[in-house]
């Protein structure tokens, strides 16, 4: 594990990773080569360590070939965090992989791992187009670079500064400000200008064609497409699913009425209706107390469940789903709706019904 | 229609015999303002505390704050609806007391358990991370109201608000017959027709058949309103204020009400760079997609008849109301209204997670005023106005922790005023 650098009197330890190529080791050829280690700086390391000059020095470098870390990528993270604890780095600077695919990933994959596993603060470099960039911006820190190996005396500098500067410790700012690639970490700051100001001056800005930036890009969600229709309802298992917060009386799960991230099972089987001194709503996004009067107002069990005795449908399944659905961020309703899914699956449900509220 | 507002900075507050405005001291008689409240039956007993911005103190059941206003001159009366007739206001001379509150703090009965008819707990803090928004920063004289039993939840609510609007009429009636420090006059002049013209839609929620008004308009319950065209000088006179339920981060208080920074904002630009057409009173929270495609649509084309080149969209609330909002985005940019948006952001604890939960592609220009979902700790306080104890979730455990202690928050909603929908203060959110 790290320890606390002493950034006033000891110079930093870098580990530095490179593929086969610009390891000195070949070419495609080579591409196969398992992981090696050479106690000096190789390669683009040694213009790291020329800029670096007396503030540190690259203890070790590992090198990889691009076939055996995309390949083997279990064998070959463990192999190199194996070398990188070895060497106790202050931090580790992986690449510039420019535009190179496999070598991103290799460069993404070690620095994510470092910093996961190690906590040893990490950074690369790449092509803002390299396909490494969208899978391991979140893990680390990745300078952009050009497209090729032209625009190596440019990056080595930044890419030396910056590593250093993850290596003292120092509070690392905004993406924009500092050069990254956005790490879609949202974080808090304080503007100069109060945002009704700002509002006024976007607008303006906006009115008269000048240009402007959004202080949130906005991402547009994919539209999700509904399943096909059943063929047959007499033979169908159909399942209850709400985000109303409908629980068993007393809230046996300890749901929270606001930004809710569990969900729970509560079995069904036996009833016909919902009654209301059994169940009760726990939700702080809608006005509840028609739904406290009769359960099935917002969880239909009621009518499904003549339905299943009418044979209109085959059968209901066994289990009630329940989520508190307000407050609660997408990515977290993502996971929930992809687990309730794995459950029904499991249970060969053929349809759910899900109410809200 | 032209307002005169007299502003009066208030730099202390003292307690004394008379009830009176002494240079920027305001000087109460606490007890005459307590006998005034206590005669409504709903509240059984009264206190009155200072909290001082920067102190250690921390003020709980946060229902409302409330800034001290009166009409000295023209038609009507300040807080219109709820403390006196329904004239229209925005014309003549307001007086107001600069830099203090009327915070009310009451712990509802738990009469509606759950929904958002139930009250939920707000903490003001007066120094520290938790001292987010404006009223954290302003001399709060705080009433504690305790609530007598066998009322219902509409009863308390009135009793509450009333209490607020009474105690911030008689202070700010200490001003009547004296000139104002500050004077600034607010009107929609005629200006230069080639300046781009400029809307103002401010969203609000509420619901249907709700225990008591979240949300008033003259005093009265706006439940299933279209969007309505009004002049921004109602709003700074007060016709349009919230309930006294609940004030937490989601639910601005009436003073943010009639200092919205937008309004002043567009004024300051009204004649120079844009022309100010007014404001649109935008109720959100509908049930149903096609009603809120419908309230969107409509605030659309409302700002179309008004003549709106450009619109700045605010929106309170979580979740649902948010839909309005950026459908209301889409239509005004379909309609060829250029837009910007004022939001504040999700994103999770720590803001990994997507920052809005709904979006469509006009949604080019957005300002952001930082996130709720952050965790904060609020730390321990010397001194708690209000209680002893709080129960930030009644739902999942209904735990009462002592209110004096470390308060670890896993976001940001139970701080009054914790979310800047209006955009006061300088938070924002930047990519990492």
């Amino acid at each position: 594990m790290r320890t606390t650098h002493d950034q006033m009197t000891s110079p930093i330890r870098i580990v530095h990773y490179v593929n086969q190529f610009f390891g000195g080791i070949g070419g495609e050829e080579r591409a196969d080569t398992e992981l090696l280690i050479r106690e000096h700086p190789v390669g683009p390391g040694v213009g790291i360590a020329r800029a670096l000059g007396e503030r540190g020095r690259i203890v070790a470098t590992l090198i990889g070939g691009d076939n055996y870390f995309t390949e083997r990528m279990d064998v070959a993270r463990s192999a190199a965090l194996e070398a990188i604890e070895r060497y106790r780095p202050d931090v580790v600077i992986a690449g510039p992989a420019f535009n190179a695919g496999r070598y991103g990933m290799a460069c993404g994959e070690v620095c994510k791992a470092v910093t996961e596993t190690l906590r040893i603060p990490s950074v690369t470099a790449m092509s803002p187009h390299n396909p490494a960039v969208s899978l391991y911006r979140r893990s680390t820190y990745i300078l952009p670079t050009g497209e090729s190996a032209a625009s190596m005396p440019h990056i080595l500098p930044r890419l030396t500064a910056f590593a250093h500067r993850l290596a003292i410790g120092d509070a690392i700012g905004p993406a924009e400000r500092e050069g990254y690639m956005p790490r879609g970490i949202r974080g808090i700051i304080l503007d100069e200008r109060s945002a009704a100001q700002r509002a006024a001056e976007m607008l303006k800005a906006k009115l008269t064609g000048e240009p402007y930036q959004t202080e949130i890009p906005v991402e547009v969600f994919q539209p999700v497409s509904p399943a096909a229709p059943l063929q047959d309802l007499t033979t169908a298992t159909i399942a209850l699913v709400t985000t109303s917060g409908l629980v068993p009386r007393g809230n046996p799960d300890g749901f929270k009425s606001m930004n809710e991230s569990r969900w729970a099972t509560y079995p069904v089987k036996h009833l016909d209706a919902l009654a209301p001194d059994e169940w009760e709503p726990i939700h702080g996004g809608y006005d509840a107390r028609f739904a406290r009067e009769n359960p099935n107002r917002v969880v239909p069990l009621d009518v499904l469940r003549e339905l299943e005795n009418e044979g209109v449908i085959g059968r209901l399944h066994a289990d009630l789903i329940v989520t508190v659905g307000v407050g609660t961020p997408v990515e977290v309703c993502q996971r929930m709706g992809e687990e309730i899914v794995d459950e029904l699956h499991r249970a060969n449900v053929s349809a759910a019904i899900f109410t809200s509220n | 229609m032209q307002l005169d507002v007299g502003t009066f900075p208030i730099n202390s507050i003292v307690f004394d015999h008379h009830t009176r405005l002494d240079g920027d001291t305001l000087r109460i008689n606490r007890h005459e303002l307590i006998q005034m409240i206590q005669e409504d039956p709903c509240i059984e007993r009264a206190e009155i505390e200072l909290a001082i911005p920067g102190e250690s103190t921390r003020i709980i059941h946060v229902c409302d704050a409330i800034e001290p206003r009166i009409k000295v001159s023209g038609p009507g009366v300040c807080y219109p609806g709820l403390m006196g007739p329904v004239d229209t206001v925005g014309r003549g001379v307001t007086h107001r007391l600069g830099g203090m509150a009327v915070v009310l703090s009451a712990e509802y009965p738990r009469l509606i358990e759950t929904g958002v008819g139930a009250a939920h707990e707000a903490i003001l803090d007066m120094s520290g991370p938790g001292a987010l928004g404006p009223i954290a920063h302003t001399l709060n004289l705080v009433l504690v109201l305790a609530l007598a039993s066998g009322y219902s939840q509409g009863d308390y609510n009135r009793a509450v608000q009333l209490a607020g609007l009474k105690v911030a009429h008689r202070l700010a009636q200490t001003t009547e017959g004296k000139a104002p420090p500050l004077r600034r006059r607010y009107e929609l002049t005629p200006v230069d027709t080639t300046l781009p013209k400029v809307v103002y839609i401010s969203q609000f929620y509420t619901q249907l058949n709700l225990p008591a008004p979240y949300l008033t308009w003259y005093g009265m319950y706006i439940t299933d309103w279209m969007p309505l065209w009004v002049h921004p000088n109602e709003i700074l006179d007060g016709a349009l204020i919230p309930g006294a339920v609940g004030g937490d981060a989601v639910r601005p208080s009436s003073w943010e009400y009639v200092n919205n920074p937008i309004i002043a904002r567009l004024y300051e630009a009204h004649g120079e760079a844009l022309a100010f057409l007014g404001v649109i009173v935008h109720r959100t929270r509908f049930e149903v997609f096609e009603e809120k495609q419908l309230s969107a649509n409509q605030a659309a084309k409302l700002a179309k008849l008004m003549g709106a080149d450009g619109a700045i969209v605010t929106w309170i609330g979580a979740g649902n109301a948010f839909i309005e909002g950026m459908l209301t985005v889409q239509a005004l940019e379909r309609e060829g209204i250029k837009t910007v948006f004022m939001t504040y952001e999700h994103g999770g604890q720590e803001g990994w997670e997507a920052p809005l939960m709904f979006t469509v592609p006009e949604a080019d220009a957005i300002i952001s005023v930082g996130s709720l979902d952050r965790a904060i700790t609020l730390p321990a306080v010397e001194r708690v106005i209000g209680g002893d104890e709080l129960c930030l979730d009644p739902e999942a455990s209904g735990e009462r922790v002592p209110a004096a202690g470390e308060l670890r928050l896993p976001w940001r909603l139970p701080i009054a005023s914790g979310i800047d929908h209006w955009g006061f203060g300088r938070l924002t959110c930047i990519e990492y």
